[in-house]
C-alpha cells in the first residue's frame, strides 16, 4: 500500500522529466550519426551529456526531497508512524520507489531513442550513450541519496532540497576552480564514462545515504 | 494482564528544560471509557505519543493492552485505533483513497463499518483530505480509527472542531461499537460535559503531573466542596481533602470522602459549615487545576492553595 | 423511547433513568411485561456510557420495578414485590422531608403543601 502512496506522491514528477529528456534527445540525436560534421556531433554529445546531467540531477533533488521529506513537511509523519509498520519499511519503500524512478529515468529515454532511432535511421548511433548511462545514474542518485539523507536530517523536504542545491552548487565550484575550467571537467566526465567497472563501486555509495536516513528515523521523535 | 487497557508507572518526559510529563503512574481499566483532562500544554499529547512510540519516554514504563510500549511497539499499533490532536492526513488523497491506503494495514478492518459511519458522519467520498474542513477532516480521520475494530481507541480531542450533530453521531457510534463491546476508550477532551456523559473514569492532568484519577460515579457520589468559616482550620492536603484554599475567614476544601465526617470534625473545631455541595466535573477541574493569583483578584482570591 | 436524561442537572444520571422508569410504571405507561431496551440500546441512545444504564437497572431491579430474564431482555415487573411496608416508608422518607423543606422555605401553608402532594397523585391515576 504504501508504495502506491509513494507512486502517487512521485508520479507527475516522473513523468515530465522523462518527456523533458525523450524531447531533449529527439532535438539532439539526429546530430550524432558519423555522417554528420564533427564538431556538431561532438557538440551534440555534449549537450546530452551535460542536460542528461542536469534533468537527472533536478530530478534526483525533487524525488529525494518528496518522499519522507513531505511527510514532514506536511506533519503527516505522525499517521503514518502510527500504522503497524516497521519504521525502516516505510523509509526503504520510499527511497526504493525513487530510486527505482531515477534508474528508469536514467534509462529508458537512451533505449527508447535507440529503438526511434534504428527505425528512422535504420541505423543506430545512440549505443554510445548508453555508456554515459553509468555517469547519469551514479550522479543522480548521489545526489538523490545526498537529498533523501540531508531532507531526513533536517526534518524537511524543502530544507533538504535547498541544502542538496547548495551543496551541489559548492561542489560544482569546487570542481571548477581545481579542474582549471570547463574543458578539464569534460575530460574528466569523458574519463569516468570510459571507466564502465567503477560502476560497481556505486553500489555501497548508493546504500549508505538510506541506511543513515534509517537510523536516523528509528531514533526520531516525532 | 492487569484489566488494565492502558498503565504506566513513573512515565516521565523531559524537554530541554521542561518538563512535560512527571512521575505519571495512570491505570485505564479495561472496557472503560477514561476521560484525560487537562489544560492545553499539561502533557496529555506527549503521553499518548509515548504510547504509542512516536516518542520515547524518559524514565519510567508503561503497557498498552498488556504489551509494553517500547517491546511490543508494532503490536499495540494494530490493536490500537489513534486520532491524533493535529488530524493531518494525506493531502491529496480523497476519503475513498485514505480508506483503500489504511485498510491494508488492519486485519480487522471492516469496510462494512466504513461505508456506514462514513454515512452517519455526512463524510464527502471523493474531495480531497486538503480540500475538506476542519470538521470534515475530523471526521474522516475518526471513520479511519473506528472502521478499524480495533482493541482500544485513543482519541485526542475526537470532537473538537465538530458541530453538534456530528459530536452526537460518534458518541453514538463510540457508545454502541465500541464501548458496549467492552472496547476501552482513552481520550482526551475539553468538553467536560461530554465527558462527564459518556466516561466512566477521569484523569486529570496539570503540568505533566496526574492530580487526580478516580471513577466518575465516585467524583459524583463522594467528592464534595465543604465551605467553612473560622480560625485555624486545617491547612493541610491530605486525604481526604484533595485541595483546599482560604480567602480571608472562608476555607475551603474538596474532600473526595466521608464529607460528614469532615464537616462534623470541623464544626468540632468550631468552625460554622457553610455548605456541603456535590461538584460537577468542571467545577472540580477548575478547582484542582486553576491557580490564583495571592491577593490580586479584586476583593474575593484565594490566599493560599494546596494540592495533594 | 419515553426517557431523556439532563447531564447539566446535579442529579445523577442513572438515578434520572431510575425516577423516569419509575414514574412511568407508576403512570401505566410501561404496563407489566414491558420489554425495556437493553443497556447497550438505551445507553447508545442516550449518548451515555452503559454502566450508568447498567446501574440504574440494577438498582431497579434490586427494588423489584423491573426483572432480567436469564436468556436476555429486561421486562417490567409483574407486581412490586412486597416490600416491608417500613421499608417502603424508609425510602420514602427523605423525599418527603425534602417536600416539606422546601414548602416551608417558600413559605407555603401545610394544607397548600398537602394539596400540591394530592394533586400530584391524582395525576398518576389508577395504579393504586
Amino acid at each position: 500500500m504504501y508504495v502506491w502512496k509513494c507512486w502517487r506522491d512521485t508520479r507527475w514528477r516522473c513523468l515530465i522529466y522523462s518527456a523533458l529528456l525523450m524531447i531533449f534527445l529527439a532535438a539532439t540525436l539526429p546530430a550524432l550519426p558519423p555522417d554528420r560534421p564533427s564538431a556538431a556531433a561532438a557538440f551534440a554529445f555534449v549537450a546530452i551529456v551535460f542536460f542528461g546531467l542536469l534533468i537527472g540531477i533536478v530530478a534526483a533533488v525533487s524525488l529525494g526531497s518528496v518522499s519522507i521529506g513531505e511527510e514532514w513537511d506536511r506533519g503527516s509523519l505522525e499517521f503514518l508512524l502510527t500504522r503497524p509498520y516497521p519504521r525502516w519499511r516505510f523509509l526503504w519503500t520510499a527511497w526504493a520507489v525513487g530510486a527505482g524512478e531515477l534508474l528508469t529515468l536514467a534509462t529508458l529515454p537512451i533505449l527508447l531513442s535507440t529503438v526511434v532511432e534504428y527505425y528512422w535511421f535504420g541505423d543506430v548511433h545512440a549505443w554510445r550513450l548508453l555508456k554515459v548511462t553509468p555517469l547519469l545514474f551514479g550522479t543522480a542518485s548521489t545526489v538523490y541519496g545526498t537529498t533523501f539523507l540531508f531532507s531526513m536530517l533536517l526534518r524537511s523536504g524543502r530544507k533538504g532540497m535547498n541544502a542538496a542545491f547548495g551543496s551541489i552548487a559548492a561542489t560544482v565550484l569546487a570542481l571548477l576552480g581545481y579542474g582549471g575550467g570547463s574543458r578539464s571537467m569534460v575530460l574528466y566526465a569523458v574519463d569516468i564514462v570510459s571507466a564502465s567497472p567503477k560502476l560497481l563501486m556505486w553500489l555501497p555509495v548508493l546504500l549508505v545515504f538510506p541506511i543513515a536516513a534509517q537510523l536516523l528515523l528509528e531514533r526520531a521523535e516525532i | 494482564m492487569n484489566g488494565l487497557a492502558i498503565s504506566s508507572d513513573g512515565l516521565t518526559k523531559d524537554y530541554r528544560k521542561v518538563r512535560a510529563v512527571d512521575d505519571l503512574s495512570l491505570g485505564v481499566p479495561e472496557g472503560s471509557v477514561y476521560g484525560f483532562l487537562g489544560r492545553n500544554g499539561a502533557g496529555k499529547t506527549t503521553t499518548i505519543k509515548m504510547l504509542l512510540g512516536l516518542t520515547r519516554p524518559g524514565t519510567g514504563s508503561a503497557q498498552v493492552l498488556g504489551l509494553d510500549i517500547l517491546k511490543g511497539h508494532l503490536a499495540i499499533l494494530e490493536r490500537t485505533a489513534y486520532v491524533s490532536e493535529t488530524k493531518i492526513l494525506f493531502e491529496s488523497m480523497t476519503t475513498e483513497e485514505l480508506v483503500r491506503f489504511n485498510r491494508g494495514f488492519f486485519s480487522r478492518w471492516s469496510d462494512e463499518a466504513a461505508s456506514k459511519y462514513a454515512a452517519l458522519l455526512e463524510i464527502p467520498p471523493r474531495q480531497r483530505f486538503g480540500k475538506l474542513s476542519r470538521g470534515n477532516r475530523t471526521k474522516v480521520c475518526l471513520l479511519l480509527a473506528l472502521a478499524q475494530k480495533a482493541d482500544l481507541l485513543i482519541l485526542d480531542e475526537p470532537t473538537a472542531g465538530l458541530d453538534p450533530v456530528a459530536v452526537d453521531e460518534v458518541l453514538r457510534i463510540l457508545i454502541e461499537d465500541h464501548v458496549s463491546r467492552g472496547h476501552a476508550v482513552f481520550f482526551s477532551s475539553h468538553h467536560l460535559a461530554e465527558v462527564e456523559r459518556v466516561a466512566d473514569w477521569v484523569g486529570i492532568l496539570d503540568h505533566g503531573r496526574l492530580l487526580l484519577e478516580a471513577r466518575l460515579e465516585d467524583v459524583r457520589s463522594q467528592f464534595r466542596r465543604i465551605t467553612a468559616s473560622g480560625n485555624g482550620l486545617p491547612s493541610k492536603a491530605s486525604p481526604p481533602v484533595l485541595a483546599w484554599s482560604q480567602s480571608e475567614q472562608f476555607w475551603k476544601y474538596i474532600v473526595t470522602r466521608d464529607s460528614e465526617q469532615f464537616a462534623t470534625a470541623l464544626r468540632e473545631q468550631g468552625a460554622a459549615v457553610v455548605e456541603v455541595s456535590p461538584l460537577n466535573l468542571q467545577e472540580i477541574f477548575l478547582e484542582l487545576v486553576r491557580k490564583e493569583a495571592p491577593c490580586t483578584s479584586g476583593s474575593v482570591g484565594a490566599t493560599h492553595a494546596g494540592v495533594v | 423511547m419515553l426517557i431523556h436524561i439532563n447531564p447539566s442537572t446535579g442529579v445523577p444520571i442513572y438515578c434520572q433513568i431510575e425516577s423516569q422508569v419509575k414514574q412511568a410504571v407508576a403512570a401505566g405507561a410501561f404496563r407489566e411485561g414491558y420489554a425495556l431496551p437493553s443497556v447497550r440500546k438505551l445507553a447508545a441512545e442516550l449518548r451515555i456510557n452503559p454502566n450508568t444504564v447498567a446501574r440504574a437497572y440494577q438498582e431497579l431491579e434490586r427494588s423489584g420495578v423491573i426483572r432480567t430474564v436469564p436468556g436476555g431482555g429486561t421486562f417490567v415487573a409483574d407486581n412490586v414485590p412486597g416490600l416491608l411496608k417500613s421499608e417502603k416508608i424508609r425510602r420514602l422518607r427523605p423525599l418527603v422531608r425534602q417536600v416539606a423543606v422546601e414548602g416551608t422555605q417558600l413559605r407555603l401553608t401545610s394544607p397548600e403543601i398537602l394539596g400540591l402532594v394530592a394533586e400530584e397523585l391524582e395525576k398518576l391515576g389508577g395504579r393504586r
